[in-house]
């Protein structure tokens, strides 16, 4: 295997990053179901027990911030970040070279934002690492604040690369002058966007 | 540039990169941090940016966003889903556009359970557009009648808007929930209305042309035992959910847990669940979930952004400087949060606007319960407007399907719009619509 | 004239009596001092009730400028702000507001590792915030400390804990979460201020209010980002110092009427519902009883922040101390 395939698989999405944007999207899905098994002992043991659990409400707070990031590169990589097609799908059918270099463009301003996230990140973690920084209340329920932020400076860091490969991929179409083949902003891994939608019933 | 010039330019901005596709959270977060940038300078537009990403999502209620979802795909998933459509389908089947008078009926009941417009959406749009699609409604109408009833979701209670308007306005807010009943089944009974009209007036909106009626394997005639049985799974789980609620064994926010749960167990017994489904059911939930909350992240951004111009408070100081007569003030009230409604969030916009605009009302001498209503409502309209109409791209999230456009669900929405106008119109003119219950609680 | 561009902040709406205090007498006051100079006039960008962020992030947003000044909710900065939290360590202490925000401005003035608690995380501490004395709310009658045993009572963090003597069971939930929680049954009642239980209709759920008087503590301040106080001119330096200090008075004045008159308006409103207010003041052998049975909250509060090399004991000390110095004798001596 090639640089070029590890980073950006061969057509199908089976590269290490691929593996790495699933594997921190079953993380996410992990703490869903965590979140949703957390909540209902809570309710349990209080109701039974009298007894409620501490720290559910900060656990739960806390958690939503890391499930966006962790599946936020996966959201993006299937193409389900949403976005307006009014314009753009009919426009790429006509001018095939111009509305992929502006969808180039909309994948590089996701990266620099991305970017941004992770530069003003980075020394919020600092902090809390140096000062020890923690969620809650002393005496009754404590969680420190650094998974968290890394989380967050981590998975902003992956969704930069995301968005990179997305946006290299379609400038190589813009070179190759590529039509456009979906209704939507063109997406990446149709193939593997198709599996993921077999959840559901069949319409 | 004055902060209310970076202000203009930054919503004319917003409104044209979303327009020609830029990703919309993306969008927000571009020009929120170059407006932000023009105003101070680039490291407090790092800093904020920093800010909302890690503090704007820190809230126990939008960790129910995702396990309101999860349920409403384990749902999908157990067959309850269908099961009651078909149901509903066989009981109004006489009926010209009897799913889409079920999709109504059932959010309705849902609404019930859930405190967020967004989760009706999401789940409705794995519920219902299928079954709909699958008995020949077109797609445009399917997720249409889907976006337009999720609506419900904030007038029923409980509510979080209701909530948030309950403490700024300093109402109670067990008054307002009570108060949200009446308007929540109006504007039910107006999206039904609404969907007969179409039915008879403009079939080409609402049926595909050409499409064979499906026939349902169990024949045309099941028992009512056999309706009954296929109905039993969705009461259950709407027992355990209502149930629970009013007997006080959990809160509203916590009811999506136990809803999701219930699910789960209810998939798991109908054997319509292996972990591998389960855990593309997870994976899916992330999907549609992450889509929501990072838009919901991207406009916290977008809101302070504004909220540093000084835009929004010149612009309402302005409206509500014009020394006008009741009807004027209301009219231009519910225009100008209607037309903020196009840009931001529905709780930006109460954040926003309530602060100048209460002080206002009471002066007027308003009862403050059903202007709450209005305004609830009024907000809610925004949810399906253009550009920014959250609960239209709910459903283009949820639904995963690239030959549904998003300008297509704006349209099928578009008749649902007018028939929230119009009620909209009727509570504003009628306030014991509103009051008459609350005050009798 | 030269004129000064600055952003007000806070996370809750003005109706909230000490956010609504920073249009109606903090920036008068500034203005006011400033107009009597006569150099400097200050542009306001006021953005108040979460349009600029939440109650979970007060103290960094100041501190990184996104607002210029805010209200600080130290209470809720446990982490950040840990000798800060004295006084929700220390239940029945006092239940007078305008003493307790007098004791705290000195220490803040006094004990230099407070003091940094502001300046630590780049912001200037202006004026303080306290709370009215804590009651609990049910939506049984309460006779004796007995029929609270066992029973679901709401309480925010610590405040849990002054529940233990009581055997009740504490419930997480705010402000806005209370009169759900109560009305469907998942709390029977809250441990609140009648400033805050008036605003959010408590009362209408839970009529039965009982005096237990848990004390006042201190809850925060309006402060300034430190780089941007260092930029101004002396002059406007002093009108922020000086009007924060009108600010901690007229708050505290205002604190100290609004208990009472808060607990009547109550009285008032619910007069003619089904369940009107009944208010009780528990009796002083079952109070006594109360306090007798608090866990040494305030020793757990030294340990924890001895740990991280503060002066927590002194600390302490010093604040009991003020509080004697100033005639009133705490009801426990947590030192
Ligand atoms: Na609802
Ligand atoms: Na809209």
């Amino acid at each position: 295997m090639n640089v070029k395939s590890l980073l950006f698989g061969q057509g199908t999405g089976n590269s290490l990053f691929g593996y790495l944007v699933d594997g921190l999207n079953a993380a996410g899905s992990l703490l869903i179901f965590a979140i949703m098994a957390l909540i209902c002992a809570d309710v349990l043991s209080r109701n039974i027990f009298n007894q409620p659990i501490d720290g559910v409400a900060e656990m739960v707070a806390a958690s939503i911030v890391m499930i966006v990031f962790l599946q936020l590169a996966s959201t993006l990589r299937h193409g389900r970040l949403a976005q307006a097609d009014i314009f753009i799908y009919g426009f790429t059918v006509s001018f095939p070279r111009i509305g992929r270099s502006l969808t180039t463009l909309y994948y590089l301003a996701g990266a620099a934002m991305l970017g941004v996230v992770y530069q003003g990140t980075v020394p919020v973690l600092m902090r809390a690492i140096d000062r020890n920084q923690f969620f809650g209340v002393e005496g009754v329920f404590t969680f420190p604040v650094w998974p968290i932020r890394t989380v967050v400076v981590f998975c902003a860091a992956v969704t930069v690369l995301q968005f990179l490969v997305l946006a290299v991929r379609e400038a190589i179409c813009v070179y190759r002058g590529t039509p456009i083949h979906s209704p939507a902003a063109p997406k990446a891994e149709h193939t593997e966007n198709k599996a993921a939608q077999q959840s559901g019933e069949p319409s | 540039m004055t902060g209310l010039e970076i202000g203009l330019v930054a919503v004319v901005v917003m409104l044209v990169l979303i327009y020609i596709g830029m990703h919309i959270s993306i969008a927000l977060m571009l020009v929120s941090f170059g407006a932000i940038a023009t105003l101070r300078d680039s490291g407090l537009a790092t800093r904020m940016v920093a800010a909302a990403a890690n503090d704007s999502l820190g809230s126990y209620l939008y960790g129910v966003v995702p396990l309101f979802v999860l349920m409403g795909l384990l749902v999908v998933v157990s067959g309850v889903g269908r099961d009651t459509f078909d149901v509903f389908q066989r009981l109004l089947r006489k009926v010209r556009g009897g799913l889409g008078l079920a999709t109504v009926g059932a959010n309705g009941i849902f609404a019930s359970i859930t405190g967020i417009s967004v989760a009706s959406a999401a789940v409705f749009t794995q519920v219902a557009v299928p079954e709909m699609r699958r008995h020949g409604y077109t797609p445009k109408f399917s997720v249409g009648v889907v976006a337009g009833s999720s609506v419900l979701g904030m007038l029923i209670p409980p509510s979080l808007l209701m909530i948030v308007y309950g403490v700024l306005a300093e109402q109670s807010v067990g008054r307002m929930f009570i108060a949200g009943i009446i308007p929540g089944l109006i504007l039910a009974v107006s999206f039904c209305i609404t969907i007969m009209v179409l039915a008879y007036a403009f079939p080409a909106f609402m049926n595909q042309e050409g499409h064979q009626p499906v026939v349902d394997p169990e024949g045309d005639n099941p028992s009512r035992l056999a309706l009954a049985s296929k109905l039993i799974p969705i009461l259950i789980l709407m027992l355990l959910v209502l149930g629970g609620l009013y007997s006080g064994f959990f809160t509203p926010t916590e009811a999506g847990a136990v809803g999701a749960c219930g699910a789960l167990v209810l998939a798991l017994a109908k054997r319509r669940l292996t972990w591998g489904s389960f855990y593309k059911v997870l994976g899916e939930t992330g999907h549609v979930a992450v889509s929501i909350l990072f838009l919901i992240l991207a406009a916290s951004l977008y809101s302070r952004m504004l909220a540093l111009t000084g835009l929004p408070m010149s612009v309402a100081q302005w409206v509500t400087s014009l020394d006008l007569a009741v009807y004027e003030f209301l009219f231009l009230y519910l225009l100008v949060v209607i037309l903020m409604g196009c840009i931001i969030d529905s709780v930006s916009i109460m954040l926003i606007v309530l602060p100048i605009v209460l002080p206002i009302a009471q002066f007027f001498g308003l009862d403050l319960i059903w202007f709450g209503v209005i305004t609830v409502v009024a907000v809610e309209i925004g949810l399906v407007t253009p550009p920014f109409g959250i609960s239209v791209y709910t459903v283009k999230a949820s639904l995963n399907d690239d030959t549904v456009s998003v300008k297509e669900i704006f349209k099928g929405v578009t008749p649902f719009f007018i028939a929230m106008l119009c009620a909209l119109f009727v509570l504003t003119l009628f306030p014991a619509l509103s009051t008459t219950l609350a005050y009798m609680y | 004239e030269e004129t000064i561009n600055l952003t007000v902040g806070s996370s809750h709406p003005t109706t909230i009596p000490w956010v609504g205090m920073i249009p109606n007498v903090f920036i008068p006051e500034v203005d006011r001092i400033l107009a009597e100079d006569g150099r400097y006039e200050v542009n306001w960008t006021e953005a108040y009730a979460g349009q600029l962020y939440g109650a979970n992030a007060t103290l960094t947003s100041v501190g990184d400028g996104i607002a210029d000044i805010g209200w600080v909710f130290s209470y809720l900065e446990g982490s950040r702000m840990p000798l800060s939290q004295l006084s929700a360590y220390t239940p029945f202490t006092t239940s007078d507001p305008e003493l307790i925000l007098d004791v705290f401005l000195d220490l803040i003035d006094q004990q230099p590792e407070l003091a940094d608690e502001w300046e630590g995380n780049n912001v200037v501490f202006l004026g303080g915030t306290a709370s009215d004395t804590y009651d609990i709310y049910t939506n049984f009658p309460v006779n004796d400390l007995s029929d609270l045993d066992g029973r679901r009572i709401s309480a925010p963090g610590v405040l849990g804990v002054w529940l233990d003597p009581v055997n009740a069971t504490p419930v997480d939930g705010t402000l806005a979460s209370y009169y759900t929680d109560i009305q469907t049954g998942v709390s029977e009642g809250v441990v609140t201020l009648a400033t805050g239980a008036l605003p959010a209709r408590i009362y209408e759920v839970a009529p039965y209010i009982t005096q237990v008087n848990l004390g006042v503590v201190f809850s925060g301040g309006i402060a300034m980002n430190l780089d941007r106080f260092e930029s101004l001119p002396a002059v406007v330096q002093d009108a922020m110092k000086q009007a924060g200090a009108v600010y901690t008075t007229a708050h505290g004045r205002d604190l100290a009427e609004r208990y009472q008159s808060s607990l009547d308006r109550m009285v008032e409103l619910s007069a003619d519902s089904n369940n009107p207010v009944v208010v009780t003041p528990l009796s002083d052998e079952q109070r006594q009883a109360w306090i007798d049975g608090m866990p040494n909250l305030a020793q757990q509060w030294v340990d924890n922040n001895e740990a991280r090399n503060l002066p927590a004991a002194d600390i302490l000390e010093a604040y009991m101390d003020a509080i004697r110095e100033r005639g009133v004798q705490p009801e426990r001596a947590w030192d």
